[in-house]
């Protein structure tokens, strides 16, 4: 299970600095822009990014997103019954590590869902970028390949239909504006 | 009153929990609406469902649009997102609601469908319409029950949105009927509040009308006993005696100016306040008459009293009925006077019967002889008269006179006796000079006996005053100087010595004598004692008996001394003229 942050501007400023310099170690590469895609990538980032890698874009392929480091979360789900185990990336971290500057992520689906989430919510909570559900990993005939998942159980603001449209699954694209 | 006090705290008690209720009710409602709002599990189906449905048509389309060449259609990815909004609709809440509206053998029925083009899908290719038809065949009753089952669950929607929206009207109306009620509720608190409110300023004003009437009453009742106390004091100031009122805690609370008139000095030590017991004791020690000297503290009291340069007061304390008491002094003066003198008349009408009655006595008991003695002289003369010699009928004659001399004396003796037993012989004691008195004496004795045998001495040459009534001084003299001349040889010498020492002043009257018994010298001074040694010589025992009673009512006094064969000394004593002055007040 993931803590809150507290999410004053400057204790978000100063994470992602910390975030940028973790994902500095972690990433040799990422200091000298991410490397290219070398499958099928799973998910394309364009918009307001420092670091692509393919043209303007950031493309993600499963080895790249594995690069990331991994968070569980554990949740309840306004779709499915009971509590749910979910393994991903927090989107932070992937922002981060695409050097994304916005005020708000536009999530498209491979469903042609479209949605505007606003960045804030990754720094105020620990969303995730989930690829396994309870151990199996997430398909495109299901709500893979990733699915964008809140800590519904850890904050009741969440519980909200509010938030319930920001849980993108079948993501494919994120625009950062 | 009982009656009202139920109502009156249960009607405040009912609405208020009346308030409390409603209020809660109101908000339970409330919250059950607003969570009622909350749940949008429905709401979202229509879009779940529209969305498969929108997928099924992509795929059919994707399908078509690679048959015909368009090599940018994707169909397995559309298959997949198909297959995804199945998985969606086949998971819990939403396989619940399908299964709910009967639509669970159709969902079961697409997955079998779709099951069934996945093999195709890798057939697909332009020029090949024998595929996508295949592939159309398929779809199309999926299609047409995603599009039932779209209709369903929007009548389902819409049925539970108007059931929702009754339900939210009926809480309304709930809560509108609690507001009414609270607002009622509140109505009857705030009437309760006025008529409390107004029965409290009534009863105030109650309270004030009594009170006032209850002043105006304590006014008039303060004004009557002022009144009565005005007419009292102004009763007892003009009353002709005095007054001294205590209250209950023994505290002296008023006086009249009767008090002060008659007590001159009892302003001064009767200051108001002071106690009971200080009073008495202010008037036990004005008091010499003694009667309030160990009286002991009474409820009531009565006595006289005698004050110096006053007269005499009575004193009367009386206790009143709330435990204090009242002193009351009336100056009874004029009575005391006027009882004794009553007293004294009584008691010289007294004397007077006693003379009478002591001299009828004296003369029955003491002339019988006498008269008996000159009778049978007489008798004798009478018989042998004529045979007689003349000096022997001279010789009786004189015996008869001298019997009739005695009996004179005898006379005057018992008068003067009777006078003494009567109190009719008063002393009007004056100053006077003892020695030429003495001197008169002795010489009226000397000529009277014919002898010289009397010798006065006078041992300074000063006056001897004395206070003494010289009349009486002299009969005393005589009867002392008479007696010595009568009981002692004619050869010796009487010596009368006059003198002054501690007890006052003196004149003693000495013989030599044949003296007198110790025994005889105790009975004295008795009335008709007669010495066993002197019954040669005529007498009747009254002279020392006088003579001791003159002395004595001049608050003098004779002693007698003698030895028998020796002599005899008598000695009146006297007070001095300067010592007597106190005592003339006291003489009878």
């Amino acid at each position: 299970m993931l803590e809150r942050d507290d999410s004053t501007p400057t204790t978000i400023a100063l994470r992602r600095l910390a975030a940028g310099f973790l994902a500095g170690i972690a990433l040799p590469a990422a200091a000298a822009g991410l490397p290219a895609p070398e499958t099928t990538p799973l998910l394309y980032i364009s918009g307001a990014i420092a670091h692509p890698n393919v043209g303007e874009e950031a493309h993600f392929d499963r080895s790249l997103f594995d690069d990331l480091p991994r968070q569980t979360l554990d949740t309840a789900t306004v779709v499915t019954d009971g509590v749910s185990h979910f393994e991903g990336v927090l989107m932070r971290d992937l922002l981060d590590a695409v050097g994304a500057e916005g005020d708000k992520a536009v999530a498209t689906a491979l469903n042609d869902y479209i949605i505007d989430i606003p960045m804030q919510d990754f720094h105020e909570y620990d969303v995730l970028l989930a690829d396994t559900m309870d151990g199996e990993t997430l398909t495109a005939q299901d709500k893979g390949p990733l699915w964008i998942v809140y800590p519904r159980d850890d904050h009741t603001e969440l519980q909200d239909i509010r938030y319930d449209y920001r849980w993108v699954w079948q993501l494919e694209r994120l625009e950062i504006r | 009153m009982v009656w009202r006090r139920r109502p009156a705290y249960a009607l405040p008690a009912l609405a208020m929990v009346a308030f409390a209720g409603l209020l809660t009710f109101s908000l339970v409602r409330l919250i059950q609406v607003e969570q009622d709002m909350r749940s949008n599990v429905s709401e979202n189906m229509l879009w779940v469902i529209s969305q498969a449905q929108v997928a099924s048509h992509r795929l059919d389309e994707e399908v078509h649009r690679l048959t015909l060449g368009d090599q940018a259609a994707r169909p397995a990815l559309r298959y997949d997102v198909l297959t995804s909004r199945l998985v969606l609709l086949d998971e819990g809440p939403q396989r619940r609601y399908l299964e709910a509206l009967g639509f669970a053998e159709q969902v079961d029925d697409a997955f079998e469908r779709l099951a069934s083009i996945e093999p195709q899908l890798d057939a697909i290719a332009p020029d090949a319409p024998r595929v996508a038809d295949s592939i159309h065949a398929e779809l199309k009753p999926l299609m047409q029950d995603l599009n039932r089952i779209a209709n369903a669950v929007m009548v389902e929607e819409w049925e539970a949105t108007g059931e929702r929206l009754d339900r939210h009207r009926d809480s309304t109306l709930q809560v509108i009927a609690s507001v009414v009620g609270l607002m009622l509720c509140g109505l009857a608190l705030a009437a309760l509040l006025i008529g409390a409110l107004r029965q409290r300023r009534a009863a105030q004003q109650a309270l004030a009308e009594h009170r006032d009437q209850l002043e105006v009453e304590v006014e008039r009742r303060t004004q009557d006993l002022e009144a009565a106390r005005h007419r009292v004091v102004a009763a007892i100031d003009t009353a002709p005696d005095a007054f001294a009122a205590f209250d209950a805690d023994g505290r002296l609370a008023l006086v009249n100016p009767k008090l002060t008139q008659m007590l001159p000095d009892a302003s001064r030590r009767l200051p108001l306040g002071c106690s009971l017991e200080h009073a008495l004791t202010v008037l036990r020690d004005c008091d010499d008459n003694g009667e309030l000297d160990g009286v002991a503290h009474e409820r009531t009291l009565r006595c006289d009293l005698h004050i110096a340069e006053l007269g005499w007061l009575q004193l009367t304390m009386t206790s009143s009925r709330d435990g204090g008491h009242v002193i009351r002094l009336a100056d009874i003066t004029p009575y005391k006077q006027a009882s004794e003198a009553l007293e004294r008349a009584l008691q010289r009408e007294r004397g007077v019967s006693d003379f009478y009655r002591s001299f009828a006595a004296m003369v029955s008991h003491q002339f019988r002889t006498p008269l008996a003695v000159i009778d049978s002289g007489l008798q004798r003369l009478q018989r042998r008269g004529a045979s007689l010699a003349d000096e022997e009928r001279q010789q009786r004659y004189q015996r008869l006179r001298d019997a009739v001399a005695h009996m004179t004396r005898l006379v005057g003796s018992s008068l003067t006796a009777a006078r003494l037993d009567g109190g009719q012989i008063e002393a009007a004691s004056t100053c006077c000079d003892l020695q030429p008195l003495a001197e008169r004496c002795c010489h009226l004795q000397a000529d009277a006996s014919g002898s010289s045998r009397i010798q006065l001495r006078h041992q300074e040459d000063a006056p001897l005053l004395a206070r003494c009534d010289p009349i009486l001084v002299e009969q005393i003299l005589t009867n002392l100087l008479s007696n010595a001349l009568k009981y002692s040889p004619d050869d010796t010498p009487i010596e009368v010595c006059l003198g002054r020492d501690d007890l006052g002043v003196y004149c003693a009257v000495r013989d030599h004598g044949r003296g007198i018994d110790n025994v005889d010298q105790a009975r004295l001074f008795e009335r008709f004692f007669r010495s066993s040694n002197a019954t040669d010589q005529p007498g009747i025992g009254l002279g020392l008996n006088i003579a001791r009673h003159l002395a004595r009512i001049q608050h003098g006094d004779i002693d007698v001394d003698s030895h028998p064969g020796t002599g005899t000394t008598f000695r009146l004593r006297l007070p001095h003229a300067s010592a007597a002055t106190t005592a003339t007040g006291e003489a009878p």
